[in-house]
């Protein structure tokens, strides 16, 4: 999976829920942190780790790198 | 069926940069504006995801030298470029007093050498903080100027005051889903101007991102199509090159500006092969322009070698304005593993169509208007009015402005149409039908479909027979998939429609390419190895029939008597 979302530096405020441009994101209620529902649509365009104010989101492209 | 309703003015389908300019420009007016988008305004499109470069005018820039750079072929309208070109300085200051952040010398902003090819002089302006804070600075002055914002709604179709599609009389609104509850939508509005973005072949390495990327599905595009508007622009949809293993821009505007150079695994630097080998020359690729080294990258991967950017010559400095301009691409290959001041980095061809940034839309004038009354066009979803040969944050900022601003007049004096209920209710059903379908074709199955006739039938150099099959496969997938396609919950129901337009689209797309009998830029076609200003100084645009089939036709460029290319046959340098 490309994101990862660390669940203990999470506040729950949901900015990267709103504003990743493929909704991979979603609010886990119970625990009120973000969680990847979506993981396929990610595009990697690490908009979400930008707007997290906390920094708990890691993006990354290394498991996009595949046969070319 | 219950649904939300949104009346204003004017509605504005798409928050990127077009959209952002049309609906400031039109709220300036005083018009109402609604602006709706199926991501997040701010967040969604190619806008939030550029790469910081704006190749802008300034005062005392020579003009004539700036409209050889852009007029190289005879399909740029060279009366509507040069009013384009001064206009991007009023959009740069605009984005500078709305809190985009650019790099300033001595409280100037600054500019550098474009990457891209052209003028004997610096252009490009950049964002220190590239797209991502461009678009939040532009969200926010558009909300402080009073534009109502509707996030996370698709718009699926076009509304017509005869309730036909496609129409006779005028477009008077849209409906949508929502991507997170499918909630229908319906939005009245005097005023319609789509600025959803490009549309381009959903093709993307084995192995790398399956979805379908947000910008480049062209759903504003089909509504538009599927209304009944003229489009155009479609042949030269081409991006030339990106990084091999994983999907993100190229970034060559800054770094082929700061002057990166291009290594095979022979060893070679390639950018010092002679030309007359087929080869490109330094000059070719650092001030080119980005089809031509599209175009050495094919010829090196004809060759079975594998092309690398090389940037560790930069200064500590330069690597840092890279970091700053163009985040993500250099975020992207960080995490790959790749430190541009050590490591080369692995680049490859894109087959024509592919990237999402030069794609058709529908047929624009300078007011933005579209062939249909009350529709406006704007950004990578419009033709662009034939201002450039590409599209580009420059192009989208301006036409944005040209749309928002000439909405704004028309609906002054025009009164609103009530959409006709059954048509409201017959689009609302359609959008929703993938809901119902248990069983169906599902997104994955179909996306691959197409990827499949891309890898297969597409390849760097097109040929009439491979077109004409993959255009065959492409009908196929179309009459017998979309009817079929199902989704499993509201979030998958907005991919499949995005497919579904896309797969509307494919089939006139490959049919402006079949039409063309020659190459151009990085459209290269083995059959017909020529640039031919003789009988393709023109565009195909095409417009849907009420029996549900395509007219295509050739168009002159309009208003632009004076070519400043000659009208003669010449071999295309890749060929040669
Ligand atoms: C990765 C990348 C980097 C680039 N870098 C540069 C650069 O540095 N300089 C440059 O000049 N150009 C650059 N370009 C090109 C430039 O970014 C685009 O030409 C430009 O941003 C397109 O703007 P737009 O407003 O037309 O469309 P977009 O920015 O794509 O916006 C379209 C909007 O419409 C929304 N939308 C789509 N469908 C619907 C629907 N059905 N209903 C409602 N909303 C919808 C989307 O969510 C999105 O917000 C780059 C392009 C890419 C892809």
């Amino acid at each position: 999976m490309s994101v990862r979302i660390d669940e203990v530096v999470c506040t729950g405020c949901g900015a990267c829920i709103e504003s990743c441009p493929t909704d991979v994101l979603r609010m886990d209620r119970e625990r009120s942190t973000a969680y990847v529902a979506h993981p396929d649509d990610c595009q990697v365009c690490f908009l979400c780790e930008f707007d997290c104010p906390v920094d708990a989101i890691f993006v990354s492209s290394q498991e996009q790198r595949g046969t070319p | 069926m219950h649904s939300q309703v949104a009346t204003s003015d004017i509605l504005v389908v798409g928050g990127g940069i077009a959209g952002a300019f049309a609906a400031i420009k039109a709220r300036e007016t005083g018009a109402d504006v609604v602006l709706v988008d199926k991501a997040f305004f701010g967040r969604g499109g190619a806008s939030a995801l550029a790469s910081g470069v704006y190749a802008t005018y300034m005062p005392g820039d020579d003009m004539e030298n700036r409209l050889a750079a852009t007029c190289t072929a005879p399909h740029v309208n060279r009366r509507l470029a040069e009013r384009f070109i001064l206009r991007t300085y009023e959009c740069l200051m605009d984005m500078d007093g709305w809190g985009v952040k650019w790099i300033k010398e001595d409280g100037v902003i600054a500019r550098r050498m474009s990457g891209g090819g052209g003028t004997d002089y610096p252009t490009n302006a950049m964002m220190a903080e590239g797209g991502p804070q461009m678009m939040m600075a532009l969200r926010g002055h558009a909300l402080r100027e009073g534009v109502r914002v509707i996030n996370r709604v698709m718009i699926t179709d076009l509304l017509t005051s005869d309730g036909a599609h496609p129409t006779g009389g005028a477009i008077v609104g849209a409906v949508g889903i929502h991507t997170r509850t499918a909630e229908p939508w319906v939005f009245r509005a005097r005023a319609t101007i789509i600025c959803a973005g490009a549309f381009a072949f959903p093709y993307t390495p084995v192995g790398s991102f399956q979805g379908m990327p947000q910008t480049s599905s062209g759903d504003g595009v089909a509504a538009m199509f599927r209304a009944g508007a003229t489009m155009g622009k479609f042949e030269f949809g081409g991006g030339g090159m990106r990084p091999s293993e994983f999907f993100c821009a190229p970034g060559l505007e800054m770094l082929g500006g700061l002057g990166c150079r291009f290594i095979n695994d022979a060893g070679e630097d390639m950018l010092s092969l002679d030309r007359s080998q087929g080869k490109y020359t330094h000059e070719d690729i650092t001030r080119g322009r980005r089809s031509a080294l599209g175009n050495a990258l094919i010829k090196e991967a004809e060759a079975g070698r594998v092309v690398y950017l090389d940037a560790r010559h930069f200064t500590a400095d330069e690597h840092r304005l890279v970091k700053q301009v163009v985040p993500i691409v250099v975020n992207t290959f960080e995490r790959a593993g790749y430190d541009l001041s050590k490591d080369v980095v692995p680049y490859r061809p894109t087959p024509p169509g592919s990237n999402g940034n030069n794609g058709g839309g529908a047929r624009v004038n300078e007011r933005g208007e579209t062939s249909l009354s009350g529709l406006y066009a704007a950004g990578n979803c419009s033709d662009a009015a034939y201002i450039s040969m590409g599209q580009s944050l420059p192009a989208c900022s301006v036409t944005g402005a040209w749309a928002g601003e000439s909405a704004a007049d028309f609906v002054r004096g025009a009164a609103a149409t009530p959409p006709d209920p059954e048509q409201v209710d017959e689009l609302i059903e359609r959008a929703l039908a993938p809901l119902q379908r248990e069983d169906g074709a599902s997104f994955p199955v179909v996306h691959e479909l197409f990827q499949r006739m891309y890898l297969e039938e597409m390849g760097n150099v097109l040929h009439a027979e491979r077109l004409e099959r993959a255009l065959s496969q492409a009908e196929a997938i179309r009459t017998e998939e979309l009817p079929r396609l199902s989704a499993s919950d509201p979030h998958d129901l907005a991919k499949v429609n995005a497919l579904k337009n896309f797969a509307e689209m494919l089939a006139p797309a490959l049919t402006v390419l079949l039409r063309r009998q020659e190459s151009r830029g990085n459209i290269l076609r083995e059959d017909y190895p020529f640039i031919d200003n003789e009988n393709w100084g023109c565009y195909t645009v095409f417009r849907r029939r009420p029996d549900g089939g395509t007219d295509f036709w050739e168009e002159p460029i309009p208003e632009d008597a004076e070519y400043p290319v000659a009208r003669v046959k010449t071999g295309h340098p890749f060929f040669r």
